[in-house]
């Protein structure tokens, strides 16, 4: 129920297209039962000439109309042609309509899952296997619209044709209307159970062409790892075993299908068989006409199919309810909020940060930062040194709101960051990551992705100040080069300053660069910084860095220590003190005396 | 998107020699699927003596009255539903058989030809592609092969029988079929095209959003800083809106195909009742016959609209084959004349490299080398230092022939790179990359990658070595905390920490460290520094580095500039050389000097 649920809430709209399809349904069915009362008119009562014994008490047409119909009987092929052609055209108008439908629902689920997934919290993002969300966005999306567009319908018709079939075989004759539907039930139950029983097969099989598809995924994304190690055959080997399994899970599956379908396709040959056998009996008997038995015949073959899909189409439902299920897994997760302060974008914010007694750890984890005191004045540049893993970029990430804290305050401008809206706050701060995404774009487009409307002078002046400008110019195709996935095709220093110039361009008061300037050599980090010096007292400005030439730039200098605030303070201040920061400018300085 | 990497259009007329080629990898199963065309002949000759039986049954037991042989009629009836119960069992299993067993085969093969691709390759091929080649376009090759045989052989076997018998029962009704046929046959054969062309695009479009999917997660963290979720939400909106006009005509197409073909069919019907009636009256034919005659019309479309589908899917199958092919007959461009054996696996490398006359660019004209020459003599250890953009990155890479100099030599111990196998390279030497590159999985599993038959011990010994057991112990699980996507839960310096282990557990014989130490802080680093030290003493080694702190203790460090070296020596050589690499050096200390004035003075 709850997966209806999910449907109509997606449904808006729809449902009088939805209507249209089940009364076409309801037409088509009607006018595809015509046909064989048609033909059995024209056997018993028009050839055979024995008195015609009309269904739904229809008037009996008289002698003269039958030997007029016995004279011409093509009238008889018309309206066989006729009743045909009103059947199969409402078959196409209700196909037409469900796909409308189902396609309708597709999209609007998918923009959803869009959405939502960009807006779900980074920490989602972080914990969750790519491959399993796309799986999910794509194939379960599919799932859940082929539900939509056949198997409801579908199953409408089967229950329709049964509901419909079963009087006018009555009316017919009651006893062989027994004989006709003795095994249809079976089949029905054979079907569904059958397919119940196999569900989980079908899982397997399912989990490991994921497992195959992510072991693929892992050795191509990897390659570079693989190939350095000459590890070829271990993943050769590694992702044979499991093409290997998935061969074997859908052999083991299809040779269970190979039983299934001749059992039952057998079963539902008894039943035709059955309608046969006992049919001549009456026949000959009298109890029947041949017109008769051979309408019992159509019937039973438009009847048994359906049916036999029937038990499959219930069990699919069941999977559509799965993958409902892991679609609305993803949609009950809660989006990160996007309401607070939020004043329009050509307000600036000052720019002024202060950490109060923060604490922060990631899910489950132990607290990464402790206890964190810190106030950063507007237009003030910081530096931030420290360990490996003692929670630099943690502390910056928290600024954007990438992650949220839980214990302490953070205040920009005097005001809590929870209490301003993340987009407004996001588009006050150009970070630089750690490890930046780029795009598979050109250059132009990369620096200029935050940028509302393209603007070449501002990308330029991007590029100048991140000393960029000179090696895009010796680029063949100059900002209209574009770069391999995720920027594989440039040097570790290009792709770095191209994500420092995306961070500049729209000059935001405040500037975050985490480990920016790992990647390039020392001169165009001179002139890099340079740049930044002179852009000083525009933004505030938080470097992280483990290169003390930055350290030049800092109005004040913090050093992290498992995350919490172990120095603070000026160079002069920090360097006459015993601590990291002596022991890391120490470690400089013997190397300075020895180039002296 | 890149562009050349979309699905190409395909509307040209079948390829034999193409289809060839994927039959003949069916070749392992030519017995199966002879069976199968065989079990499928003998399936078409029970499904189209059926009606005959309602034939006879009219004629001779019905009409006259007489109950003489039901009981041998119903015996006979049942034992074909028996027959034919096996028949189809049997049939669907070998099918199975042949489309696992194809599909498997070919993903064996490509999955070994991507293995030895050279970088370059990898450059220019996105993810996303190759894993589509090898999931759904091999499937569908596997399924077009084996589910083609049976539509083949089922339908050509029962137009013929039936034909035969319907111009045994009467050939001038016979000749409605024939009749029918081209028009069921051109219906058929014209909608299942338009049909693949529709999906086609369905298709396109459906790995596009696939991809958008992809690179919204994979990019989340980029997209939240730059707020670009709505510019990102309107481009998928657009991508999804055509999706939806895409397949909402192709379910259209789909919708109206079988409809029509089942209209034209009951004109066959109508055909029959009228003319047959009238052959009935007459008595030229049997009314056992008449109705014999209208069920094989109703079913005349079945064995034609399969055939039309399966050179459809062929159509469309081929753009699947020629990608596949395509994959299969790639020369990795990168290959050595001399094969492994296992005398390779005792030779160790002396690390003695000679590179002469390199030459090399990524894309024509945009050389990175001209005429490059270097030499490093075994157990030396050099450092690369220079602007970033220069090809400091590029040369290891042409060292560990990674990439291929378009001209001269790179010699390893005396031998071209070209004449000794590239997993005896590749397993002597260890690269840490730039970027560190971490497996889905635990710490431990990273680690013993670089040696796969290492103890815990030994894991454990090279983490502490690189200094990295001390935060692996602060985790949850320690050795087995789990870290996540590409190393997604530690922070970039543990990363690289890592990797760096996981190279020192290989114990290779030359080691090459691309700027491996980048994103680890200074402390951390001078520790690793002297572990560095310790293991290169008896190797070669090749260090890249733009914090000219990390390479003091190198015998010889190389400035190079737009690709070419241009000051080489001892530190204290480029020293008092004055040159460009005292300037570097100079330049970042000079800073520090005041700083240190300053605060003495203070
Ligand atoms: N895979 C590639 N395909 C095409 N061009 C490339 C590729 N890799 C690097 N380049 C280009 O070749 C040149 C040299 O790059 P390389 O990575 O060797 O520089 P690097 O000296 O290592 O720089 P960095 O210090 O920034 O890492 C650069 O201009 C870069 O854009
Ligand atoms: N998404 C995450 N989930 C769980 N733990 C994480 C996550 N990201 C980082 N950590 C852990 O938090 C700690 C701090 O990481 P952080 O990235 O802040 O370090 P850092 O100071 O920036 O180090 P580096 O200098 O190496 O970049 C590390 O121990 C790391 O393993
Ligand atoms: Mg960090």
């Amino acid at each position: 129920m709850k997966s209806f649920a999910f449907v109509f809430s997606f449904a808006k709209g729809l449902k009088l297209r939805y209507t249209a399809a089940i009364v076409f349904i309801i037409l088509a069915a009607s006018f595809s039962f015509l046909n064989p009362l048609l033909i059995r008119f024209c056997i018993d009562t028009v050839l055979g000439g024995k008195a015609a014994d009309m269904p739904f008490n229809l008037p009996v047409p008289s002698l003269s109309t039958i030997g007029f119909l016995r004279n011409n009987l093509w009238l008889a092929g018309l309206a066989i042609v006729v009743v045909s052609i009103f059947a199969h055209g409402f078959t196409y108008m209700r196909s037409r309509f469900s796909a409308q439908v189902a396609e309708e629902f597709a999209r609007r689920l998918r923009n959803k899952l869009y959405d939502h997934i960009q807006k779900l919290p980074y920490a989602w993002h972080s914990k969750v296997q790519t491959g399993d969300i796309i799986q999910r966005c794509t194939s379960d999306v599919d799932t859940v619209r082929r539900f939509v567009a056949l198997q409801f319908v579908q199953l409408g018709r089967s229950i329709f044709m049964v509901l419909l079939i079963l009087p006018i075989m009555l009316t017919m004759n009651a006893k062989m209307t027994f004989y006709s539907t003795l095994v249809v039930p079976i089949v029905f139950v054979y079907a569904y159970v059958f397919f119940k029983q196999v569900r989980r097969r079908f899982k397997a099989q399912d989990e490991a062409e994921g497992y195959l598809t992510t072991t693929l995924e892992e050795s191509i994304s990897g390659i570079r790892i693989v190939k350095a190690f000459a590890r070829e055959e271990f993943e050769i080997n590694r992702f044979e075993k499991a093409a290997l399994d998935y061969r074997n899970k859908c052999r083991g599956l299809v040779t269970l299908m190979a039983w299934y379908w001749a059992s039952s396709d057998a079963l539902c040959m008894l039943q035709i068989a059955l309608v046969l056998i006992f049919g001549i009996r009456f026949t000959i008997n009298g109890d029947i006409t041949l017109g008769t038995l051979l309408a019992f015949s159509s019937y039973i073959g438009m009847l048994i199919w359906p049916v036999r899909e029937m038990g499959r189409i219930l069990t699919d439902m069941g999977r559509a309810q799965v993958s409902i299920g892991r679609l609305q897994e993803i949609l009950d997760t809660p989006v990160e909020s996007f309401d607070g302060i939020a004043h329009d974008n050509s307000h600036r914010i000052k720019g002024e940060i202060e950490f109060r007694e923060l604490s922060f750890s990631y899910e489950g984890g132990s607290d990464i930062l402790k206890d964190i005191n810190l106030k950063i004045a507007s237009g003030e540049t910081i530096v931030i040194l420290g360990a490996t893993g003692s929670g630099k970029s943690t502390l910056t990430n928290l600024i954007p709101r990438l992650f949220d804290y839980s214990q302490g305050q953070i205040l920009i401008d005097g005001i809590d960051l929870n209490s301003y809206d993340r987009q407004y706050l996001r588009k006050q701060i150009g970070i630089v990551l750690q490890e930046p995404f780029l795009y598979a774009r050109s250059l132009q487009e990369n620096i200029g992705i935050a940028l509302q409307n393209v603007d070449v002078v501002k990308v330029q002046k991007a590029a100048a100040e991140s000393a960029l400008e000179e090696t895009i110019s010796e680029f063949e195709h100059g900002y209209e080069t574009v770069i391999g996935e995720r920027g594989i095709t440039l040097s570790g220093g290009q792709r770095q300053r191209c994500a420092i110039a995306r961070a500049l361009v729209l000059n935001a008061p405040i500037i975050i660069l985490d480990d920016a300037l790992s990647a390039v050599d020392t001169e165009t980090e001179e002139t890099i910084l340079n740049n930044l010096k002179r852009r000083k007292g525009r933004a505030t400005t938080i470097i992280i860095t483990h290169r003390l030439s930055s350290v030049t730039l800092a109005d004040r200098i913090v050093v992290l220590e498992h995350g919490r605030i172990a120095q603070i303070g000026k160079h002069e201040d920090l360097i006459n003190v015993p601590g990291v920061y002596q022991r890391i400018w120490s470690i400089q300085h013997k190397l300075e005396e020895e180039a002296g | 998107m890149n562009q050349q990497y979309q699905e190409k259009e395909f509307t040209k007329n079948l390829d034999p020699k193409l289809w060839l080629a994927v039959l003949k990898q069916a070749m392992p199963y030519k017995h199966t699927m002879l069976w199968i065309a065989g079990l499928m002949t003998f399936m078409a000759g029970l499904d189209s003596i059926l009606p005959l039986f309602t034939k006879y049954a009219i004629d001779n037991m019905i009409i006259p009255k007489s109950f003489d042989g039901i009981l041998l009629f119903s015996l006979l009836y049942v034992g074909v539903v028996i027959v034919g119960f096996f028949t189809v069992a049997v049939f669907i299993h070998l099918t199975g058989i042949v489309e696992t067993g194809m599909n498997y085969d070919l993903r064996k093969r490509c999955f070994a030809k991507l293995q030895s691709m050279h970088l370059a390759y990898y450059d220019r091929t996105p993810t996303g592609w190759i894993v589509a080649r090898l999931n759904s376009d091999i499937s569908r090759l596997g399924d077009i092969v084996a589910w083609g045989i049976v539509d083949l052989a089922w339908g050509f076997a029962y137009i013929v029988i039936v034909s035969i018998i319907v111009f045994t029962l009467s050939w001038k009704l016979a000749l409605i079929f024939l009749f029918l046929l081209p028009f069921i046959g051109y219906f058929s054969i014209k909608f299942q095209k338009k049909l693949l062309v529709a999906y086609r695009m369905v298709r396109k479009l459906n790995s596009r959003i696939t991809h958008s999917f992809g690179e919204g997660i994979h990019g989340a963290k980029t997209t939240k800083t730059l707020v670009r979720e709505e510019a990102n939400l309107n481009e998928f909106t657009g991508l999804n809106r055509e999706m939806y006009s895409s397949s909402v005509k192709a379910a259209v197409a789909s919708a109206l195909f079988m409809p029509l073909i089942l209209m034209v069919s009951s004109l066959g019907v109508g055909l029959v009742l009228w003319l047959g009636g009238v052959a009935t009256i007459n008595q030229s034919i049997t009314y056992g016959a008449l109705v014999a005659f209208i069920s094989y019309t109703m079913q005349l479309f079945e064995p034609i609209s399969n055939v039309a589908r399966l050179f459809a899917e062929m159509q469309n199958g081929q753009a699947a084959a020629e990608r596949v092919f395509s994959l299969l007959e790639l020369e990795p461009e990168i290959v050595s004349s001399v094969p492994w054996d296992e005398s390779w696996s005792k030779r160790t490398m002396q690390g003695d490299i000679q590179l002469q006359n390199i030459s090399f660019a990524y894309k024509e004209g945009q050389a990175v080398f001209t005429d490059f020459d270097l030499h490093i003599r075994s157990g030396e250890s050099v450092a690369l230092v220079g602007e970033t953009g220069t090809g400091k990155t590029t040369l290891v890479n042409l060292i560990c022939r990674f990439y291929e100099p378009q001209t001269g030599s790179i010699k390893i111990d005396g031998y071209d790179l070209r004449e000794i196998p590239l997993k005896w390279i590749h397993s002597q030497l260890g690269y840490v990359q730039q970027v560190p590159h971490l497996f889905q999985g635990s710490i431990l599993e990273n680690i013993r990658y670089g040696k796969l038959d290492a103890s815990d011990a030994e894991v454990i010994r090279a983490a502490q070595l690189m200094n990295a057991d001390s935060f692996i112990r602060e985790l949850p699980g320690d050795y087995s905390y789990q870290v996540g996507e590409s190393g997604n839960l530690l922070s970039t310096g543990q990363k690289q920490l890592l990797a760096f282990a996981r190279v020192v557990l290989a114990n290779p014989r030359l080691l090459i460290l691309d700027e491996a130490t980048a994103s680890i802080d200074t402390e951390t680093e001078s520790l690793v520094q002297i572990a560095m030290n310790k293991v290169l003493q008896d190797r070669t080694g090749i260090v890249v580095a733009h914090r000219l702190s990390t390479i003091r203790n190198v015998d010889r460090i190389l400035m190079m500039y737009k690709g070419r070296i241009i000051e080489s020596g001892s530190h204290t050589e480029l020293m008092h050389l004055k040159g460009r690499y005292y300037k570097l050096y100079m330049n970042q200390f000079m800073q520090e000097t005041a700083d240190a004035e300053l605060a003495r003075e203070a």
